[in-house]
């Protein structure tokens, strides 16, 4: 099967007898769909890419003054008030036996 | 003559090999600037992460032979992005370490040396377009205090307004205030300052709301963050009821010359285009036995830092001795980031 690949390739690539026998179109065909679709493919990927890098970037600036004042908007619901002793104390027990907990 | 013509037909669909080569080349072409313009780099540091980075595993389920296969790649990377010997370290916790941090809002004078020794420590991005600070020093102002709203004394009076309720009126401190403020020279008089960062709760709602596990809290208490593993969909950023975590909306903006060589993975490393992050307590510094660079550089020293299991560490003193305030909204967060006042 290979061999007569090869001898069909050399015949067609060095142009002997090459009146005599018509070549294999099939296979021909087969290698030019394939090779335009990978041409298609890679073609238009390119082209997409390009033209995503192409679209101007946000105002990334505004975006993170939004992030900003979602955040001044976010604290202000905050308050924070005394502890008392127990409160102090219950806290760094519950903070002391989670780590014995977790170790 | 006759005998190429009628190569050419289409009924036969011959081709010479002219023909043939002819449209090879074509197609060669396109197919090249296809590739070509694939392969271009308008946005490199995406083009420079490397095929293992983007399979590989979440930090905490690697081996110790994957971590460091992981942690060389970036050193390799960063050191040739940066022109210079870039170190990542993989430090885990110390055990028998629970670290908490106090800050005492009498004697902040809101000089935000703190932020920028932050920002200059941690690698975060410059300049106007992108800047991200992950601390924000409140500006806040005195208040007229009225004696009829006190109940009791012992309440500090220079923390006007706010402070010094009875049970009907609130004894707090709102956090309002002005987040960006220019002084000739601080401190102002009618003025005290507020920093907030990440509180590192021993509960943190970042961690349970992130769907793929890329934020979580080590055993020393420091809530740290895989960048690797980030997708970006900010659950995190809305759960936090602190505002201490910030989003790279652009590539980060961080010039060499200014880049800080000594990271850790979960901490200061530069960070990239679409990933959250926030204070690591510089996990680089502090697992090491250093102190946060905010600790270090604040002139007034505000600012403590320590073992929260050690009775004898200074955080615990302050603790012990000391009026504290807790988030009056019932969170149950837990934070280890207390504020104090004398």
């Amino acid at each position: 099967m290979i061999k007569q690949w090869l001898i069909q390739i050399e015949q067609w690539l060095f142009d002997k007898n090459k009146n005599k026998q018509t070549p294999n179109l099939a296979r021909r065909r087969l290698f030019r769909q394939a090779a335009i679709g990978a041409v298609s493919v890679t073609g238009t990927a390119g082209l997409a890419k390009s033209v995503v890098d192409a679209v101007p970037a946000p105002d990334i600036k505004q975006k993170y003054r939004q992030d900003a004042a979602q955040g001044e908007v976010e604290l202000r619901q905050r308050e924070y008030v005394v502890m008392t002793n127990h409160e102090k104390e219950a806290m760094l027990q519950s903070l002391i036996k989670n780590y014995n907990n977790k170790t | 003559m006759p005998k190429q013509d009628s190569s050419k037909t289409k009924d036969n669909k011959l081709t010479t090999r002219r023909d043939f080569l002819r449209s090879a080349g074509n197609y060669t072409v396109a197919s090249l600037s296809g590739a070509a313009m694939l392969l271009s780099e308008p946005k490199p540091a995406k083009a420079n992460v490397t095929w293992e980075e983007h399979f590989q595993k979440n930090y905490r389920l690697m081996t110790d032979e994957e971590k460091q296969q992981a942690i060389e790649r970036l050193e390799t990377r960063y050191s040739e992005k940066f022109g210079k010997q870039v170190t990542v370290a993989g430090t885990p916790s110390m055990e028998g370490v629970l670290f908490g941090y106090a800050l005492n809002i009498q004697k902040c004078i809101g000089c935000r040396r703190c932020v920028k020794a932050c920002v200059a420590e941690n690698n975060q991005s410059r300049g106007d377009e992108q800047q991200i600070e992950w601390i924000r020093v409140l500006r806040m102002e005195k208040g007229k205090f009225s004696e009829t709203d006190r109940d009791q004394h012992g309440y500090p009076e220079s923390f006007g307004v706010q402070v010094g309720g009875n049970a009907y009126k609130p004894a707090g401190v709102v956090l309002e205030g002005q987040h960006y403020y220019e002084p000739e020279q601080v401190p102002e008089k009618d003025a005290f300052y507020f920093p907030m960062q990440c509180m590192q709760c021993e509960k943190p709602p970042c961690v349970k709301v992130c769907p793929v596990r890329t934020t979580y809290r080590d055993p020393d208490g420091i809530v740290v963050i895989d960048y690797n593993w980030c997708i970006g969909c900010r659950m995190c950023i809305g759960a936090c009821p602190y505002w201490a975590r910030r989003f790279n909306w652009g590539e980060p903006n961080l010039p060499k010359e200014e880049m800080n060589p000594v990271t850790h993975y979960l901490g200061n490393r530069p960070r990239m285009k679409g990933v959250v992050e926030k204070c690591s307590f510089c996990v680089q510094r502090t697992r090491k036995g250093r102190w946060t660079a905010c600790v270090e550089v604040c002139p007034v020293g505000a600012r403590k830092f320590g073992n929260l299991l050690d009775p004898n560490s200074e955080i615990r003193k302050v603790l012990d001795k000391k009026k504290v305030f807790r988030l009056r909204a019932d969170l149950n967060t837990y934070p280890k980031f207390f504020y104090f006042m004398d």
